[in-house]
Formats: C-alpha cells, sequence, structure tokens
C-alpha cells in the first residue's frame, strides 16, 4: 500500500484549491446575462463603435479643453480643500496623539466618508447645490478628506514618538507640538499622497460630469447620448493627454520627494 | 502642600522635592522610593551602572514620566497637580538634554535648536515658522557656543552623532531654562569637546542655574559636580558633597 506524504498531502490540497477557484469563476460569470453565442453575435458592433470613433472630430477641440481646463480646476481646488480638511480629522484620528474617545468618532466619520463613492457624493452636491463645477468640487473635497484622511493618520501614527518628547520637553503648546514635531515627520507623505489624490482625482473628475458636477465628463456624456461617437474619441483623447500629464507631473514631483 | 499654582510662582525655583518617588515599567522597579532635595544653583552629577535608573530620574524630574508613587515638587508645588498650561510653564523653565538627543531628524540644524524658544514665541507666528529676530539670534548664539557654526542649515539626519548631541546642547541653551537636567551630555563626543561642553554647563552653573547631570565618566564627574548621588537599582545609595565621596565608594558601585 503507498504511503501518503506530505507531498502528495500537497497536491490533494493545490487540486482543491483549483477547483475551488474555478467554481467561484463560474459561479461569478453566472451572473452575466449573456451566452457566447451571443456575446460572438455581438463583435460586429464593438467594431462598428470604433470605426465611429475615427476620424476624432478636431472642430470640438476647442471646448473640450475648455472643459479640461476647468476639471483641472475643479480637480485642484477640490483635492486642495480635502486635503486641508483631512489633516486636523487624520489628527484627531490618531491614537498616539488624541484621546480615544476623539479616535474613535473621527475615525468613525472617515469610515462613513471613505464609503460613499464620489459620484454618489457628486449626486447628493448637484442636488443640494445644483449643476455645476462647485457640485464637482465639493464631491472630490469628500472623497479626498475620507481617503487622505486614513493615509494621513496611518502616517501620524507611524511618526517616531520619542523625539515628539524633546519639544514637549521645551514647553511646546499643541500647536507647536503639531507644526515643529509631527508635521516635519510626515510632511513627505502628505505631499506624496496628495499628488497621489491629484493623480486618481482627474480620472474621477471626468465621470463625474456624467451627474451634471461640470468639466469633461459632461461632454463625454453628452456626445455619448447623441451617438456622436467621433466626438466622444476627441474628448477622449483630450482625457488622455490630461491624465499622461499629471501622471507624469506627480511621477516627477514624487522621485524628487523621496531623494 | 500648595495644590495648585499659577505661572507666578515659578519665576524663580528655588528647590526642587522628590518625595518617595517610585517608577514601576512592567511589574519591574525603576526607580525605588527615591527622596531627594536639589536646591537652586547646585551641580549635581549622578552615577551608577547602567539600567540603575538615572535616566528615568531625570525622566521625572523634567516631568515627562509620571512616577508611580510619590510626589515631585518644585517650590513645594506638586507638579502632577498642575493643570495643562502651569505644567507648561514649568516646562519651558527646565530644560533637558536626552540620551537619545530626541532631535526631529527632518528638520534643520538652526530649526532643531529654534525648538528651545518656542515657549518664548505666540501660537502663531511660531507655527508659520515667522521667528522674531531676538529668537533666531539667541538660536544662533548657541549654535555657536557648542561650535556648529556652517551647520545651521543641514537637516538633523545628515549630521554626525556627535553633532546632533550638541544640537540637543543647543537646543537646551536656546530656552534659557533654569534648570538644566542632562543625560550623559557628553557620551557621543569627541574628547577633545567633553570639556568645552562640561564647561559650557558649567558656565550655566556659575550663572545660577541647577544643573543636574548624569554622567559615566567619574573623574569628570568629580572635575565638574559639587555633588555626586550615587545610583544602584533604582535606589541612591549615596548622596554627599563631592569632596566628601571617597574613591572606594564609587568604586565599590562600578564593581
Amino acid at each position: 500500500m503507498m504511503q501518503s506524504s506530505p507531498y502528495s498531502l500537497r497536491s490533494t490540497k493545490t487540486f482543491a484549491i483549483v477547483i475551488f477557484t474555478i467554481a467561484v469563476f463560474f459561479w461569478a460569470f453566472s451572473a452575466i446575462d449573456i451566452t457566447p453565442q451571443k456575446a460572438i453575435e455581438k463583435i460586429p458592433l464593438l467594431f462598428d463603435f470604433l470605426y465611429n470613433l475615427y476620424p476624432p472630430d478636431v472642430s470640438v477641440a476647442p471646448t473640450l479643453l475648455e472643459s479640461a481646463v476647468e476639471t483641472i480646476q475643479m480637480v485642484l481646488a477640490g483635492t486642495l480643500l480635502g486635503t486641508i480638511l483631512a489633516l486636523p480629522i487624520a489628527a484627531m484620528a490618531s491614537s498616539n496623539i488624541a484621546p480615544k474617545p476623539l479616535v474613535v468618532v473621527a475615525r468613525t466619520y472617515l469610515m462613513v466618508v471613505r464609503t460613499i463613492p464620489s459620484l454618489v457624493w457628486a449626486l447628493v452636491f448637484v442636488i443640494i447645490v445644483g449643476l455645476g463645477t462647485f457640485a464637482g468640487v465639493l464631491a472630490l473635497t469628500f472623497y479626498t478628506l475620507g481617503y487622505l484622511g486614513k493615509l494621513y493618520y496611518e502616517a501620524i501614527e507611524s511618526i517616531d514618538m520619542d523625539s515628539v518628547e524633546g519639544v514637549v520637553a521645551v514647553g511646546a503648546n499643541g500647536t507647536q507640538i503639531f507644526s515643529h514635531a509631527i508635521l516635519p515627520q510626515v510632511l513627505p507623505h502628505l505631499v506624496n499622497n496628495f499628488f497621489f489624490m491629484i493623480e486618481y482625482n482627474i480620472r474621477h473628475a471626468a465621470i463625474l460630469g456624467f451627474v451634471g458636477a461640470g468639466g469633461i465628463g459632461f461632454y463625454i456624456f453628452l456626445y455619448l447620448q447623441s451617438f456622436s461617437f467621433d466626438k466622444v474619441a476627441m474628448a477622449l483623447l483630450v482625457l488622455l493627454g490630461l491624465v499622461i500629464g499629471f501622471d507624469r507631473l506627480s511621477l516627477e514631483v514624487r522621485k524628487k520627494l523621496v531623494q | 502642600m500648595q495644590k495648585h499654582a499659577s505661572i507666578k510662582t515659578f519665576n524663580q525655583i528655588s528647590e526642587i522635592t522628590l518625595d518617595n518617588i517610585s517608577v514601576k515599567a512592567s511589574q519591574k522597579i525603576i526607580l525605588d522610593d527615591i527622596n531627594l532635595e536639589i536646591k537652586k544653583g547646585q551641580m549635581v552629577a549622578v552615577l551608577g551602572k547602567s539600567g540603575a535608573g538615572k535616566s528615568t530620574l531625570l525622566r521625572t524630574i523634567a516631568g515627562l514620566l509620571k512616577p508611580s508613587s510619590g510626589t515631585i515638587c518644585f517650590n513645594g508645588v506638586d507638579f502632577f497637580s498642575l493643570g495643562k498650561n502651569d505644567k507648561n510653564s514649568l516646562r519651558k523653565i527646565i530644560g533637558f538634554i536626552p540620551q537619545q538627543f530626541k532631535l526631529i531628524k527632518e528638520l534643520s540644524v538652526f530649526e532643531n535648536v529654534m525648538i528651545g524658544r518656542l515657549g518664548k514665541m505666540g501660537r502663531f507666528s511660531s507655527m508659520m515658522r515667522i521667528y522674531p529676530q531676538d529668537d533666531r539670534v539667541s538660536a544662533l548664539e548657541c549654535i555657536a557656543k557648542v561650535g556648529l557654526v556652517g551647520k545651521e542649515s543641514l537637516t538633523a539626519r545628515k549630521i554626525s552623532g556627535g553633532e546632533q548631541q550638541r544640537v540637543a546642547i543647543a537646543r537646551c541653551l536656546a530656552q534659557e531654562p533654569q534648570i538644566i537636567l542632562a543625560d550623559e551630555p557628553v557620551a557621543s563626543l569627541d574628547v577633545s569637546l567633553v570639556e568645552t561642553i562640561l564647561e559650557i554647563l558649567n558656565n550655566e552653573n556659575k550663572k545660577g542655574k541647577t544643573i543636574v547631570f548624569v554622567m559615566h565618566d567619574v573623574t569628570l564627574a568629580k572635575k565638574f559636580a559639587k555633588r555626586m548621588i550615587l545610583m544602584k537599582d533604582g535606589k541612591i545609595i549615596l548622596d554627599k558633597p563631592t569632596k566628601e565621596i571617597k574613591d572606594d565608594a564609587i568604586k565599590s558601585l562600578f564593581s
């Protein structure tokens, strides 16, 4: 009779994992209400769509560039506001510098804010302040606040508290301890994540226009609705340029920060 | 004993009193029933083997560590009974040079020394790093005193251990405290600088400041301190004027 070795045991385990993974994928794909035959039938439509994208309609470029500038402004304003609001809340959420009850309240607040996607924030603010970039700025502000708030309190919690004691010892007040002992230690993290957030928000801002929160997304949505795919293509090109541009800029700045 | 004190009480600290101070950390006794009185203008050396409780004693006097039991009083006022603002007012006149320097490594030498001046500055101006001219001059003078001219703009991370120690000393001098608590202030310094730094502390003592310093080098401690406290296993085993302490007592401590 064959002895069961650790190797055979391991291969049985691997086999079970593979079967389980395949089963999960089958289950996931069962949610798609399309058969392979139908999917194949749709392929010409895809080519049709791609065919209609070309050539991009250059005539709408000035309008799109103008709205792209609006998107940039929206992103910068929203990210900056969100960052400014995130800082004090992150300080309140840091267990190494804030009292426990405050930490619980601040963290719960950040968690709630973070759970709501930026698109939902945009819808909420379109209802409250009306259509336009202001709703977009507010949506990005809240989304940034939730996201950066968490990253910032994690950064504050990782600082060297020993060196903070050196500042406490001279009789510095709370604000001075924050500005001279905590902030210098987390500043590279703050700036790094700020640029990461701008890069991230540029992509998000494009979608916000779909619900009327201004920027280039508004035109993408408009052209899609009127089946003007050549104009959509132009808008996508502008958006691509914007994302690549900010990616490069953010990469360069972050590289400088690391040095 | 006065329970609450106003800031005015601390214009002159004439005595520091430790009554039955014990410090425990995870069931281990670090300081064991310490009773101590230090008068204004004294220059005291604290000696003992590693783990004797010297650093803990200094951190307790600096009000950075709350003892498990006992009181630490300044002019008869219990430090830990004070409110947050009064505690801060008192800390402003107690200078502390930590063994591990505790610099903000991301800040420049100059800014680290300026930290010593924070207690004298307004909340807004210090937060925005708009330092008054007098404070800047004072910080630069302290940098010069410890021999770091030309290194003002270097970040603390980029200088050597000995230089970091001198920055910590300059930060304490910039604070213009009435009491200086120095934990091994010359441990990381080149031999050539040791006496210079101790001479600086000696000069501060001559100006009327109370100095308490932890030291391993017995010869130097004897040269500069007028009173010596020998510690062993969290207890004070000897506390006498330097000239009354025999070499045998010190030898037995380190044996």
